[in-house]
């Protein structure tokens, strides 16, 4: 069990913790993500790419009343990561892992 | 990728703050129907009681309240979907807080009685309010500001109103509306 670096960066880290907070398989729209996170649009779309190209998070685009919508989810990849970098974390804090 | 302890502590620290606000969100996602329910609840009641025939003066709002709470029961029995980081911390408690406050009102009512209309309407209004306002200590601030808009509202139309000067209908549209809206507003977020 080691750190994942993909998520370890503060904004993915939130967004991740975000996304494993909804109830299971539900998406959330990327301006309520932006608007959660305080991000901008292109830091926020930056970082959920990076997520989305490590198979993390799944991103679903489609259009509502002509208006083009973008979801994000957790994959259950992103979940897996996410949970074993979270336990990494506090094992840290526990002193049971190393530091570096 | 090293990581100190500090760093990891820091790190916990925002997975710990974004699921806070994410239970937040979902308490208010929660929250919403039961204030549309119950402000239709006092808006119909109210003003049916002020404004109807005499016939349904005795039973609106018996009735209307007992639909209130199968309506609530039935909402609570569909909203049990969150994903386990978000569940609001408070579960039952919150029903616990309304069972407590009904409690509270009918036993108020038996020791003070006799009590005008007036006086027992705002007295529901007025403790609503407290309540409103002491579960968003836990749930988050719009619940307060709710809760501080009905126990404002209750004083302005106690202190203002006469029982026929339009003091149910006033009670009914401010209170019952004052929820209505704050239900909009809360499943906005």
């Amino acid at each position: 069990m080691g750190p994942d670096e993909i998520i370890h960066q503060s904004l993915r880290l939130r967004i991740m913790a975000t996304l494993v907070a909804l109830p299971r398989s539900e998406a959330i729209e990327f301006p309520r993500l932006k608007a959660l996170l305080k991000a901008t649009d292109g830091n926020l779309g930056a970082h959920v790419t990076t997520l989305e190209n490590a198979g993390y998070v799944a991103v679903a685009k489609d259009f509502v009343d002509r208006k083009p919508r973008t979801r994000i989810s957790m994959t259950p990849a992103g979940r897996r990561a996410y949970e074993s970098h979270v336990a990494y974390l506090r094992s840290l804090i526990d002193g049971t892992a190393s530091e570096g | 990728m090293p990581i100190s302890r500090d760093e990891a502590s820091r790190a916990l620290g925002e997975i710990e703050g974004a699921h806070d606000r994410i239970r937040e969100i979902t308490a208010y996602g929660y929250a919403a129907p039961y204030f549309l329910v119950w402000g239709a609840v006092w808006l119909i009641a109210d003003i049916g009681t002020q404004l109807g025939p005499l016939i349904v003066r005795e039973w609106l709002w018996p009735a209307a309240s007992s639909l209130g709470v199968l309506v609530s029961i039935a909402l609570s029995v569909t909203q049990n979907r969150a994903g386990r980081y978000a569940r609001p911390r408070l579960g039952w408690r919150v029903y616990g807080v309304m069972a407590a406050v009904a409690a509270f009102c009918v036993a108020v009512i038996a020791v003070f009685q006799p009590m005008s209309v007036k006086q027992s309407h705002s007295l529901f209004g007025l403790v609503a309010g407290f309540a409103y306002l002491l579960e968003g200590l836990w749930l988050g601030w719009r619940l307060i500001a709710l809760g501080v808009a009905l126990i404002a509202l209750t004083l302005v139309g106690f202190y203002t109103l006469s029982l026929f000067g339009g003091y149910l209908v006033f009670m009914g549209v401010v209170g019952g509306g004052a929820l209505i809206l704050g239900g909009l507003w809360l499943r906005r977020i």
